[in-house]
């Protein structure tokens, strides 16, 4: 499943007003993240694909966004063993999830 | 509560503020390290839950320095991570990390942690409060025990304890000690020791220690006899200690007059005389001092002859049931062996050397004999922890020295008999307030010593005050001492007479004349009073026999009249004069 | 100084402590006022804690021996300490008291 609907209507219930500024603090700082992974890889930096892959698995994990956070993880995995061979591929995977994720934010919420 | 959030990423902070305002704690947020430890001290936080990887400083740097400023409080530290590998976690827990939180963050995950650890830190903070105000109370007290101690020795301490013949092992269990030495020299001479144990040991032990050093100083200076000074000894502490606490006490009289040894031995199982070549046990033969009541006391010294440099060691239990690795007591058995052991070293140098020459220093032999006792029971012990106050002391008869020693303190002062008078007036306001006869006493005592101040003249100068304030100054009628009723009526009106006496005074007149066995003393006491009839009074008394009714009063006069030599009054009646010798028994 | 008094029986027990002078009269007649009286009784004045008397005690204590029926009465003075005896016998009290 692309967004855990449960965890994003509960973050809502408990957030109130807050939930609003959340979504956008989400993909505002989510466009920065992914577009400096995009630099990272291109560069081959392991280091900063790793800390920023960790940073987004980590906040798309807590808003419920599984398969992003998925995909985040084995990427901050692959570039703490420093094999960036399926860096690019993985890279790829991230953007169309992150793209999907934010379509159903914007959609549903 | 106040929460302190680390964590770089707004999303992430934004959520966990939200779910802790949602169950009611105050929130305050850093976005890395270096600021978490700003926010740390501004606002002082009770809980920090810390991100791991931050830019500028991460979560276990600033955990490892937050740490480090809380060493006296507790602030627990929850790690907020999405790592799984065991060497980040055991990272987490080596810089102080006291619980972790997994990403994505679970709600009631998040408050259970929170209240364990809420509940943990007041456990703790409880501690380190109780333990700040447990060294506080500890300083204090140790503070107030050493002052006490101060207090103490100084008390105990105003005698001949550190004079070179004696040796003295003292080693308290606690910072009070329940055994008690004490020594003094007589003003005539000699040498007084007290050696005493009291049941138990530490303060409670030691307080008993003060009225006993003021009854022993206080009375030696004075020069009473060891008889005198055990017997009042006992007789304040049976009064003043509690039922069950007592005190084992030795005391010695080291008389260089009569080169004698008095002893009293009341439980003191090692108290030896030392002879050279021979030892005599002082053994006990009564109670412990505090226990009997005054009638069944017995104040009975024991005597025995001495010679110079004859030495006395007296010890405490302490040393005899000082225990070794094995549990056996170091015991009696052992301790007069080391006695031996010196008598035969002591012999055997005899033999060697032939006399040991006079003006050798004394210390020599008896500091063999002390220290040979000690090394034998730190031979015997070893190691083992010690449990009650072991306590020695070897005393050196050394004849010449103690003498010197009385003399040098100013304490050697012979009193002789000679020719004094003192006159006192005493006003009607004074005679209210003071009581003149311990004055008069304190003052006779002051010029003649310690052996004119009898228990008779006490009564004389009791009975001749009462007569002239009676008599003379308050008017009271004796006649109406004839009944019951008559009696009680006599002191109420005596003691409602003089609250109103408003005039009026009484002369207090004595003269010493020293004659062979100590002086005459004419004692005088005249009132402002109108006086009695003389004559009358005198054929009541002498007309008192079997066949008349017992009065109750006329029994002053008449005490006065079998204590004095002669008695005298004027015709107006309103001057007495006795004549009262008395006996020194210093010459 | 303080007196106490304790009735056993036809045994009346009274004890001073401290000074027995005349500022004890009113505790020591107090202390046997409400003991039975007449010589049915025995009395036992016990001076063991008196340090010392005056002639007015001695006094109090012929009051209490007619309390305790004149002649015919049973009071023993007991355990005095020297000094106190020494009073009592130069007064000749052992003639009109039991004293052990």
């Amino acid at each position: 499943m692309l967004v855990d609907i449960d965890t994003l209507n509960e973050l809502k219930e408990i957030m109130g007003d807050d939930f609003d500024e959340l979504i956008a603090i989400f993909i505002s700082d989510g466009n920065t993240q992914v577009e400096n992974l995009r630099l990272a890889v291109s560069t081959s930096n392991s280091e900063d694909i790793r800390r920023i892959a960790h940073t987004l698995k980590g906040s798309s994990a807590n808003l419920g966004i599984n398969t992003l956070s998925e995909s985040c993880r084995v990427l901050e995995h692959k570039a703490a063993e420093d094999s960036l061979e399926d860096a690019q591929e993985l890279l790829e995977q991230i953007i169309s999830n992150y793209e999907a994720a934010k379509e159903a934010l914007e959609e549903k919420f | 509560m106040k929460i302190l959030i680390v964590d770089d990423d707004r999303a992430n902070r934004l959520i966990l503020s939200a779910y802790l305002k949602k169950d009611g704690y105050t929130v305050v947020a850093a976005e890395n390290g270096l600021e978490a430890i700003g926010v740390f001290q501004s606002e002082g936080p009770d809980l920090i839950l810390m991100d791991v990887m931050m830019p500028v400083m991460d979560g276990y740097e600033a955990t490892r320095r937050i740490k480090m400023m809380t060493v006296d409080k507790f602030i627990p530290i929850i790690f907020l991570t999405a790592m799984t590998d065991e060497k980040a976690l055991s990272q987490c827990v080596e810089v102080g990390g006291d619980d972790f939180l997994t990403k994505p963050y679970n709600r009631t995950i998040l408050k259970a942690k929170i209240d364990a650890l809420e509940r943990v830190s007041q456990l703790y903070n409880t501690v380190f409060q109780q333990k700040r105000e447990l060294i506080s109370h500890y300083e204090h007290e140790a503070k107030e025990q050493e002052v006490a101690r101060k207090v103490f020795d100084s008390i105990l301490n105003p005698g001949c304890l550190s004079s070179d013949n004696i040796q003295l092992h003292l080693s308290p269990m606690s910072l009070f000690n329940g055994d008690v030495v004490l020594a003094a020299v007589k003003p005539t001479g000699g040498l007084h020791i007290l050696f005493g144990d009291f049941t138990g040991h530490g303060l409670a032990a030691s307080l008993g220690a003060l009225p006993l050093s003021d009854v022993f100083y206080s009375m030696t200076a004075k020069g009473y006899s060891i008889s005198d000074i055990v017997r009042e000894s006992n007789h304040k502490l049976k009064q003043q200690l509690p039922t069950g606490m007592f005190l084992a006490a030795c005391l010695v009289e080291i008389d260089t007059n009569n080169m004698v040894l008095k002893y009293w031995n009341g439980a003191i199982p090692g108290a030896f005389l030392h002879k050279g070549d021979s030892i005599v046990d002082l053994k006990s033969k009564n109670l412990p001092l505090g226990i009997l009541g005054d009638s069944v006391f017995s104040d009975k010294v024991d005597i025995i002859e001495i010679h110079d440099r004859d030495r006395i060691i007296l010890t405490t239990d302490g040393i005899l049931e000082a225990e070794n690795s094995d549990g056996k007591m170091f015991g009696l058995e052992r301790f007069e062996a080391c006695l031996h052991y010196d008598l035969k070293v002591a012999s055997d140098n005899l033999t060697i050397n032939s006399l040991p020459a006079d003006d050798s220093p004394p210390s020599e032999l008896d500091a063999d004999l002390f220290q040979h006792i000690l090394d034998t029971l730190d031979d015997f012990t070893l190691e083992q922890e010690q449990t009650d106050d072991v306590t020695l002391g070897v005393i050196t008869c050394d004849i010449n020295y103690i003498n010197q020693l009385a003399s040098q303190k100013g304490a050697y002062k012979k009193f002789v008999p000679t020719h004094w008078k003192f006159d006192l007036y005493f006003f009607y306001d004074s005679i209210k307030s003071i009581d003149p006869v311990p004055l008069v006493n304190q003052i006779m005592g002051e010029i003649q010593g310690h052996q004119i101040q009898q228990d008779h003249l006490s009564t004389v100068l009791t009975e001749m005050f009462c007569n002239s304030l009676d008599h003379g100054l308050l008017e009271l009628d004796s006649s109406l001492k004839s009944t019951p009723e008559g009696f009680m009526q006599f002191y109420s009106d005596k003691e409602s007479r003089l609250n109103g006496l408003e005039s009026g005074s009484i002369l207090i007149s004595v003269s010493n004349a020293p004659n062979d066995t100590g002086g005459e003393l004419t004692i005088v006491f005249e009132d402002s009073g109108k006086g009695f009839d003389v004559k009358k009074m005198q054929n009541e008394m002498s007309s008192v026999d079997k066949d008349t009714p017992i009065k109750f009063s006329g029994r002053g006069l008449s005490l006065i009249n079998n204590y004095c030599q002669s008695v005298t009054y004027n015709d107006s009646g309103n001057r007495i004069e006795c004549v009262y010798s008395w006996l020194n028994n210093d010459i | 100084m303080s007196v106490s008094c304790s009735v056993n029986g036809n045994i009346v027990n009274i004890s001073v402590s401290g000074r027995f002078d005349f500022g004890s009269h009113k505790d020591f007649r107090e202390a046997y006022r409400n003991a039975p009286s007449g010589s049915d009784n025995e009395y036992i004045i016990d001076l063991s804690a008196t340090e010392y008397i005056d002639s007015s005690a001695l006094g109090m204590m012929l009051l209490l021996r007619e309390h305790a029926g004149g002649d015919q009465s049973h009071v023993t003075i007991k355990e005095c300490r020297k000094e106190v005896k020494d009073i009592l016998v130069v007064s000749n009290f052992d003639k009109l008291f039991n004293i052990t």
